[in-house]
């Protein structure tokens, strides 16, 4: 089943006998990269797991309201950051330390066992929390992932042209960020 | 200082500064496997429920609306009921006198 083509794929999804099978290949085809694309947003391990588990539940419940007018990783792909988007901003309002959730986010990145960069990739991490979390999505996908903006424009329904200008803005406050911290 | 410049200019490998724990994707698709199928059963609940619900509410709906009729019915009898009875009481207490009086000033 590993093989399907996207329509074949469709069709099983639509099938409610076929359609466990079918919905184990959409997981194993695209959690990995719908993890790190959320990852690199909550930071955490145990949060990314949460929110990905939460993208695919959701998808497999909404399975019926799928029509399939766009391809099978789009519409993951809007899920993910809809669920990525709404748990920064309910961390936000649940956030009760003296510290925003940015500085929370990068003291617990610091000690999280599963982060193994160094002092300059948690500058960098800082950073990019300075950013507003839709900027940073866009700064994440296209310098992490080298994703073409034709591809962010699909998935994030923004034009081309509003991608790049958000992004050059990204990569000017981060530099801007980084040099003013020394 | 230059480090920090050139900080933008070697994208590092997120995998690689993020880890996930061993066999972490493997055991992902088992455990959206299970997930799935449990959110399968509660919902097969909620569908036995609304089935088995759906029948008693329209049952527990006619039934108090047939009882709400019956003591409207009731009620409006009982009035119709005891309005008779106190015009009778009234009729009882008055003299064989007054109703002569009445009769005669009517034929006048």
């Amino acid at each position: 089943m590993h093989k399907l083509r996207e329509e074949d794929l469709f069709d099983a999804l639509r099938d409610p006998k076929r359609r466990s099978e079918a919905f184990g290949v959409v997981v194993k085809t695209h959690s990995k990269q719908l993890y790190w694309l959320i990852r690199k947003m909550v930071l955490s391990h145990d949060d990314a797991n949460d929110v990905l588990q939460n993208t695919f539940l959701k998808a497999w419940r909404g399975l019926d309201n799928f029509r399939g007018d766009s391809k099978i990783s789009t519409w993951l792909h809007h899920i993910a950051i809809n669920e990525t988007l709404s748990f920064l901003s309910s961390s936000e309002a649940k956030n009760k330390s003296d510290l925003s959730l940015e500085d929370s986010m990068v003291q617990n990145l610091a000690s999280d066992e599963y982060f193994s960069g160094d002092e300059l990739q948690l500058k960098l991490q800082r950073a990019i929390l300075s950013l507003p979390p839709k900027q940073r999505l866009v700064f994440n996908m296209k310098y992490f992932e080298g994703r073409k903006y034709e591809e962010m424009e699909e998935i994030l329904g923004t034009s081309v042209g509003a991608l790049k200008a958000s992004y050059h803005h990204a990569v000017k406050k981060i530099k801007d960020f980084i040099l003013n911290e020394n | 200082m230059k480090q920090n410049e050139d900080i933008l200019g070697n994208c590092p490998d997120a995998e690689k500064i993020f880890r996930v724990p061993d066999g972490y994707f493997e055991s992902f698709a088992k455990l959206m496997d299970e997930k799935t199928a449990e959110t399968d059963t509660k919902q097969h609940g909620r569908m036995v429920l609304a089935n088995w619900w759906k029948p008693v509410s329209v049952a527990a709906s006619i039934a108090a609306a047939i009882v709400c009729t019956s003591l409207y019915i009731n009620e409006k009898h009982e009035e119709e009921l005891m309005l008779t009875i106190e015009h009778e009481t009234l009729y009882s207490q008055l003299e064989d006198l007054e109703i002569i009086d009445y009769l005669a000033s009517e034929e006048d």
